[in-house]
Parts: C-alpha cells; sequence; structure tokens
C-alpha cells in the first residue's frame, strides 16, 4: 500500500470526512449496522517481498462492528480520534501521539470507563485510522516522541534555516519524528553506519570517527522509531549511500538490524517508505563471537526470550531463507551464547571503533 | 419375656435419658429437644384428624423449677388411651406401620418422666376428643417401677366450645435445662415449619423471647394411611407379637392380611417351604417364617400409598414466604428399598431475595449450596457432612444444569418420608439420614435431577435475559458519542437525523 504524500490540508479532513464520516453514513442510510473494515496488521497478513525486499502487508481485513458487544467500543474509538485529528487540522495544529491520548481523555458518560485507557490504545487507533484514511500519520500531522540521532557531514533545510550535521559540537543532531519535512541538502559522506546502542554511537560521536571515516553516524537508541528509519530510508535512496548496521550479537540486536532492512509487522503498510532493503549487516555475528575469540568472561548466557525470538526468527521467510542468518541462528541454538557490542573494549578501547568496524565494512564491500 | 422387658426398661430409660440430651455439659440440648418433642407431638395429633394446627408452647420460670405448658388442638385422647399413653413409658400410638414424624412416640415422655423425678411434682393432661361433652384434666404421675400411670385426680368441666386436643404441663429442674441459650436453635427449628407444615399456628413463649409462626394457608394434607406390614420389610418382634395377637385361624389367612399379598402369592410362598396352609398362627416358629419370608423373591412391592409428602404447593409456599427467591422448582419420587415405600420431594430456589454466602475460605462451588434436609416432616440438624441427602446434592454436576451456586445463590430442600422410620435416622436426635444407603441416595439424585432440568430451563432462558439486558448497557452506553461524532466528522450541526439512522439499525 502506497500512502499518497501530498495531500494538502483541505484534502486530508475531506478525505476523514469521507473516508470515516460518509463511509459509515452510506451503511446507515441502508439500514445496516456500521462497520469499518481495517486491514489486519499481524503476522497472519504479512508476506515477504523479494523483490521489494521488505515486509509487505496482504489485503486481510478485520471488521469492527458498532452492533457487536466485544467490538462497539473500537467502533466508538476510531470513529471519535478520527474526528478529534480532523478538527485539529481544521485549526491548524501539529499533535503529538502523546495529545492525541490525552486529548481523547474521554469518559463514556453514565459509566466511569476512559474511552481511550492507554497510549497504547489511542496509538493502535492512530495506525488504524492511517490503514483507513490512506493518509500517514506524519501527514495527519501526529508527531511522535523523537529518540533518533545523526552526526556527519550533511546539510538539511528546515523551515528555512539550514542545519549542518557536521557543525554539532560535541552534540548531534536530533532525527524528528516527520522527516518528510526536512530537505535534504547535500552531504559529502561515502556511507551511513547505523548503531544500534546510544552508548556506542555516543563514543564514535565524540571522537569525531565520521570525520574520520567519512561517513554519517545514526543511532535509534534500541528499536528504532519511525523518524530513524525514514531518515536512514531517505538517505539511502536520496543520496544512494551504502547503509551498514552495526548491533548487538544476540537475537534483539538481529530483529533490530532486520527492521531496518526488511521493516516491522505492525508498520507493514509503511515499510516502502521506512525500510532499506540495501542495508547490510555489520556484525556482531555468531561466529565473530568465536571469530574474534571474544574472551569467555565477555560472553553472555542466552537466556529463554533471546532462544524463543532466534527461532521465531527461523520461521520468518525474511532470515530463515538465508543461508547466512540460518548458520547464524543456529549456531545461537546451539552454543546458547551472545556478547553486546561493548565486549570488543578487551581488545582496547579503541578495538571497536578502529579494527572491527573497519574490517567488517572492508568485508562488505568484498562480497 | 417379662423379666428380660424389665430389665431392658430401666436400661433403656438411661439411654433415652442420654438421647434427650440430659447428661451433656450443655443444658441447652435438652431444652432445645423438649420443644422439639412437644411440637412434633401436636402436629401429628393435629394432622392425624386433617385439622388446621395451633399450637402454643409456653415456658416459664417459676422459683426454681422450669414449667413447660403445650397446648394443640389435635384429635385429642379418650381417657383410655390417656392411662394407656401416659401410663407406660414403652406405649406408644407411633408402633403402627405408618409414617409420622415422632419416632416412638416416647420422646416427650422421657422429659415428663425426668421432670418428675427431678422436681417430683405430677403432671398435668387437659384433652378433649371431638364431639366431647365434657373436658377432662387429669393429674397423674407415671409409676416407673411398675411401668403404670398413677393419677392423683380427674376433674372435668363442661364442653361449652366443642373444643379438642391436648394441654400438657409438666416441670423441669432448672439445673437441667436452660431455654435462653437454647433460643436460637428454637427459633431456626421453628421457622422450618413455614416449609413443613406452612398451615400451622404456632406460638412459642419464653419469659421476654416470643416467636410466632403464622398460618400462611389452611388446607392440611391427607393423614398418611396405616398400612398392613409388608412382609419383606417386617422385623422379628413386630411378627413374633402379630402370630400371637393375631384372630386369624390358619396361616393361608394370616399371610394373605399382610400388605400386597394375595391368597395365590400366599399359597405358593407356603408350598416353596413346605408349610401347611391351615397351620395356626400361634403354632409357626416366627424366625423360621421370617428367615422364608426374606428368603422368598416373588412379593409384590408395597404400596407408597401410606406416604404422606408435604406436596409441591405447601412446600414451595414456605420457602417463598422465607427466602422470596427468584425461582422454585420442585420434583417427588417415590421408590421401595428393602421392601420399606419411601419418597422423596425436593425443591431448588435459586435468586431473588436469597442472601449471598460470605466467603470465609476457598469454598468449592457446590460449597455455596445450601442443603436444608427433612425426614418426615422434620428438619435435620448437624452431622451436616455424612448426611446422604447432603452428599446426593454435592455429587450432582451443577455446572451441567447451567447453575453455578456460586454466581447465583441456590438453595436445596429435600423432604424425605416413609414408614420405615429405622432406616432413617442414626439416633433418636434426629439429626442425619444415615449415610450408607446407596439406593436411596440414588432416589434423591433422580429427584434431584428431575428438579433441576426445570432450573436448567429457566437458567437459560435467565441468562438470555441477562445477555440481552447487558448489550443493551451496552449500547446505550456507546451509541450517544457515536452519534455526536459522526455527526461532527459529517459537518453536521444537528445530529437528530444521524441519531435516527443510527437507532433504528441499533433496534
Amino acid at each position: 500500500m502506497n500512502l499518497e504524500l501530498e495531500f494538502e490540508e483541505e484534502s486530508i479532513t475531506d478525505t476523514i470526512k469521507e473516508k470515516v464520516g460518509n463511509y459509515i453514513l452510506q451503511q446507515l442510510l441502508k439500514g445496516e449496522a456500521p462497520e469499518f473494515k481495517i486491514i489486519k496488521r499481524d503476522m497472519s497478513n504479512v508476506s515477504f517481498g523479494k523483490e521489494e525486499g521488505y515486509l509487505l502487508l496482504g489485503d486481510k481485513t478485520l471488521t469492527r462492528k458498532m452492533r457487536s458487544l466485544s467490538e462497539i467500543r473500537g467502533f466508538t474509538q476510531t470513529l471519535f480520534v478520527a474526528n478529534t485529528l480532523r478538527k485539529s487540522i481544521l485549526d491548524g495544529y501539529h499533535i503529538t501521539l502523546r495529545d492525541v491520548f490525552y486529548h481523547n481523555l474521554f469518559t463514556i458518560p453514565g459509566s466511569k470507563r476512559l474511552l481511550l485507557e492507554s497510549q497504547e490504545e489511542s496509538n493502535a487507533i492512530v495506525q488504524d485510522l492511517e490503514l483507513i484514511t490512506g493518509i500517514s500519520r506524519e501527514k495527519l500531522r501526529i508527531v511522535a516522541d523523537s529518540k533518533g540521532l545523526l552526526v556527519g557531514d550533511i546539510q538539511f533545510k528546515s523551515e528555512g534555516d539550514i542545519l549542518d550535521g557536521s557543525k554539532m559540537g560535541s552534540l548531534s543532531l536530533p532525527i524528528p519524528s516527520i522527516v518528510d519535512d526536512l530537505e535534504f541538502l547535500k552531504t559529502n559522506a561515502e556511507f551511513v553506519l547505523v548503531v544500534e546502542k546510544g552508548a556506542i554511537f555516543e563514543g564514535l560521536s565524540r571522537s569525531k570517527w565520521w570525520k574520520k571515516n567519512n561517513c554519517l553516524l545514526v543511532t535509534g537508541k534500541g528499536q528504532p522509531d519511525r523518524g530513524t528509519r525514514r531518515m536512514v530510508n531517505r538517505l539511502n535512496n536520496e543520496f544512494d549511500l551504502p547503509v551498514y548496521v552495526l548491533v548487538d550479537g544476540d537475537s534483539y540486536g538481529f530483529t533490530i538490524y532486520g527492521v531496518y532492512k526488511y521493516g516491522s509487522v505492525s508498520l507493514a503498510y509503511q515499510n516502502d517508505r521506512l525500510t532499506c532493503p540495501d542495508a547490510q549487516f555489520l556484525g556482531v555475528s555468531v561466529s565473530d563471537i568465536y571469530n574474534y575469540k571474544i574472551p569467555k568472561s565477555a560472553i553472555i548466557q542466552a537466556n529463554k526470550t533471546d532462544l524463543k525470538r532466534a527461532e521465531d526468527m527461523m520461521k520468518t521467510k525474511w532470515f530463515g531463507e538465508s543461508d547466512f542468518w540460518k548458520k547464524e541462528i543456529e549456531l545461537l541454538l546451539k552454543k546458547k551464547e551472545k556478547i553486546e557490542l561493548e565486549a570488543f573494549s578487551r581488545f582496547g578501547f579503541n578495538y571497536l571503533a578502529d579494527t572491527y568496524i573497519p574490517e567488517k565494512i572492508f568485508q562488505c564491500k568484498k562480497k | 419375656m417379662s423379666q428380660v422387658t424389665v430389665l431392658s426398661k430401666s436400661q433403656a430409660i438411661i439411654r433415652l435419658r442420654r438421647m434427650a440430651g440430659f447428661d451433656t455439659a450443655d443444658p441447652a440440648t435438652p431444652a432445645f429437644n423438649v420443644v422439639r418433642e412437644l411440637l412434633e407431638n401436636s402436629l401429628d395429633a393435629c394432622e392425624d384428624g386433617k385439622i388446621v394446627p395451633t399450637i402454643k408452647i409456653d415456658v416459664k420460670d417459676l422459683e426454681d423449677i422450669i414449667q413447660i405448658t403445650c397446648q394443640d388442638n389435635g384429635i385429642g385422647m379418650s381417657k383410655e388411651n390417656v392411662l394407656k399413653a401416659f401410663g407406660s413409658m414403652f406405649s406408644s400410638s407411633k408402633f403402627r406401620n405408618r409414617q409420622s414424624r415422632g419416632l416412638f412416640g416416647i420422646g416427650a415422655k422421657v422429659f415428663i418422666v425426668q421432670g418428675q423425678v427431678t422436681t417430683d411434682k405430677p403432671f398435668d393432661i387437659v384433652t378433649a376428643i371431638e364431639k366431647d361433652k365434657v373436658i377432662t384434666a387429669y393429674k397423674m404421675r407415671i409409676d416407673i417401677e411398675k411401668d403404670v400411670a398413677i393419677v392423683e385426680s380427674i376433674k372435668t368441666q363442661e364442653n361449652k366450645k366443642d373444643w379438642h386436643g391436648m394441654l400438657i404441663r409438666f416441670h423441669l429442674s432448672k439445673d437441667e435445662v436452660n431455654f435462653s441459650k437454647a433460643h436460637n436453635q428454637i427459633e431456626k427449628y421453628l421457622e422450618n415449619c413455614y416449609i413443613t407444615s406452612p398451615y400451622a399456628q404456632i406460638e412459642y413463649n419464653y419469659k421476654d423471647k416470643k416467636i410466632k409462626i403464622q398460618r400462611l394457608k389452611s388446607d392440611v394434607p391427607n393423614p398418611a394411611k396405616e398400612v398392613p406390614y409388608h412382609p419383606k420389610s417386617i422385623e422379628a418382634y413386630t411378627l413374633r407379637t402379630l402370630l400371637k395377637t393375631t384372630r386369624r385361624k390358619d396361616i393361608l389367612t394370616f399371610l394373605s392380611s399382610l400388605q400386597s399379598v394375595g391368597e395365590l402369592t400366599a399359597r405358593d410362598f407356603l408350598s416353596r417351604y413346605k408349610i401347611r396352609p391351615d397351620t395356626s398362627p400361634k403354632k409357626i416358629d416366627s424366625n423360621q417364617l421370617l428367615d422364608a419370608m426374606k428368603d422368598y423373591d416373588k412379593w409384590l412391592a408395597p404400596s407408597t400409598d401410606c406416604l404422606s409428602l408435604i406436596g409441591e404447593d405447601n412446600f414451595t409456599t414456605g420457602v417463598k414466604y422465607l427466602y422470596n427467591p427468584e425461582f422454585v422448582s420442585y420434583a417427588s419420587r417415590k421408590d421401595v428399598f428393602i421392601g420399606i415405600p419411601f419418597a422423596v420431594e425436593t425443591v431448588i430456589a435459586m435468586g431473588g431475595e436469597i442472601p449471598k454466602r460470605q466467603i470465609r475460605l476457598k469454598l468449592k462451588k457446590e460449597e455455596f449450596l445450601r442443603v436444608f434436609r427433612y425426614a418426615n416432616r422434620i428438619p435435620l440438624i448437624g452431622e451436616y457432612r455424612s448426611c446422604l441427602i447432603n452428599q446426593s446434592a454435592l455429587d450432582i454436576n451443577w455446572a451441567s444444569y447451567q447453575i453455578d451456586p456460586s454466581k447465583i445463590p441456590t438453595m436445596v430442600f429435600v423432604h424425605i418420608c416413609t414408614t420405615g422410620k429405622t432406616i432413617l435416622f442414626k439416633d433418636l436426635a434426629k439429626g442425619m439420614i444415615i449415610g450408607n444407603l446407596p439406593e436411596i441416595g440414588k432416589t434423591i439424585k433422580l429427584c434431584l435431577q428431575a428438579a433441576l432440568r426445570k432450573a436448567r430451563s429457566w437458567m437459560s432462558k435467565r441468562k438470555q435475559r441477562e445477555a440481552a439486558a447487558k448489550r443493551k448497557g451496552v449500547y446505550e452506553l456507546y451509541t450517544p458519542v457515536v452519534i455526536g461524532n459522526l455527526s461532527s466528522i459529517l459537518d453536521l450541526k444537528d445530529s437528530t437525523e444521524i441519531k435516527a439512522l443510527v437507532e433504528r439499525v441499533m433496534k
């Protein structure tokens, strides 16, 4: 599903009116109890697009009926959030995901129950509305908390100001929630290094590693948000920069690499904008633990969650059908061991930056 | 024979004293038992004459003794019967083959004798039978040694108002009974009369503590019929007595006088056990005859006509009056067990004003059930766990009848009646139905299941109603929010039209 980006404000509010209000009205006029049809956002409706290189959402739908004891709440929530979003756009506000929740703190008259009881409930409704209206959250002007950071030789334009990623002193550029508002001007960098962890990013940033290696450094601090993913997607598309991903040597790290490269299940409808199928896995691989002879004391026992996650990865097409990942995951399941990026500091504090990363990039380039 | 009887008499009196609740550390027990015995006798005396019972029991503190007076409007007693009944410890109108509350009719007399021994006071009987011209008042004692009545005085007065009934007044020592402590137990017991005999009016007075049981209806059920003994269930002692006292000249006609025995059956029986039909009953060895009768397998089943059920109308009236449930269901069932006819009837009451059970410990679902037990119209108290009725009720899978007693307060009332009183009770305290009678347990279960089938169909309708009400409630909660927001998205200032559309499809 391709989300139309060029909506004008008026057409956005009209689309909500059409696809939510009028859609329900038509059913009512036919004398039918109304319902929303929403594309399912779970594993059962996701497939791997070999050609596209990322996860694709299928066309299975779920209904949210008004005339159902268990669904009327969700039905009402959808209508309610659609209405308040439309009003805020008409009023010209940018609101945050948190605002959507707080703005909709509404006690159902005649009961003590809130219509939306948690941020999760409200976030899920926003995702539903993206699918119902075909308008992305960014265009609906919903801002999310952002946590991604970027540093390196790149210039952006934002509301008339020029931002320079190489002139941040000891700081880095925060990646905004709505990356689409940024105009990408130019870069001299040769590649992008995405680092899973904020602390590793911080170390590389402070030592100006990006300058020495002429690259851009990005981190999503763990599971990346939509802004960070969109940033990596645009850097790759618009500047044609190769992307390398550096994560911990465990199944959680591998999943994060998967999210950058193939996308996530719950946001599969956005994967054309959020993924980077060209991204390459830098490390740490399971076999690196043994190739680099990591000392025993730096190796951690994999716990049940790690192993379960690894088994689940094997079942997916995008990992399970890759020879490299099959070997890696089998090794993980056999050895039941994992390491964090910090383990390389056993060989000296600069080992990761000066030896491991360059070596791995060199290997990637050879392929 | 007479010597054996005398010996057993003095032993029996000691045993009876203990069963009456004397000799226990708790003086509340005999106080409760005396009220119970008097009341049961009075109720039996009224029902025997199909009379609407009005019963009054007064307990008065005199200086160091307690005076107990019980008056009823039952059938009363003739002079002959008064002397017989109150002269001997062991004479009883209840040594007959019929259903009655009292086991042997000697319960109340144990208290009278005990009172006579401890207070040295005579007891009073005032009685008249139907159409008696006079009311007769006796002042009497029982000569315990000789087992005869000593009448101290007899007075008569004109029976102007055609009264019939009986008044008994006697005394007990204050050391042995405590009516204050027994009061709660007495009250609970009397309340049960609403269920077993809703046609009775009962008054109980002790100092300022008064209990009054209102009459809920005025039709008394037909009295239980007396029936001849059945050859399969007759006891050795009874058979011996019958053989000795019968006026029948030969064994053939004697046998034919027993229940469900015709001449053909009698002849077949006699030829199988090689007894000449013309043998005199007095010459028959009663033990050999008894063995043959137990052995013979072609007796017809005894009749269950002699049983007097509480009946659907009476049984449910009391339950409804006491608990005002949302639903009651009744079922009854008759059966025969080793030649003894018995009947089970049950009322299942649910919902309404039945109080919810307090949860103290972690109870099983079935433990939320409250089982009320009656035998020959007597409420059973105590020994709940080992009682057959309780076990049978817990044996049923209530969930399969869609009933969860922890969710809907549920009461189960079970009444068993039979002529075979000895199969019912463990002892004279009438605490429970003895537990090891699987055949009776099976009948109780079948009867409960019949009532439960009615309850199940009510339950499922109730659940449907509840679900509909819940649906309506939930819909009503969200519908206005839907109408408001839909109107707003469509930029409608007036939501009347949307409201009409939505309400049409949500009906």
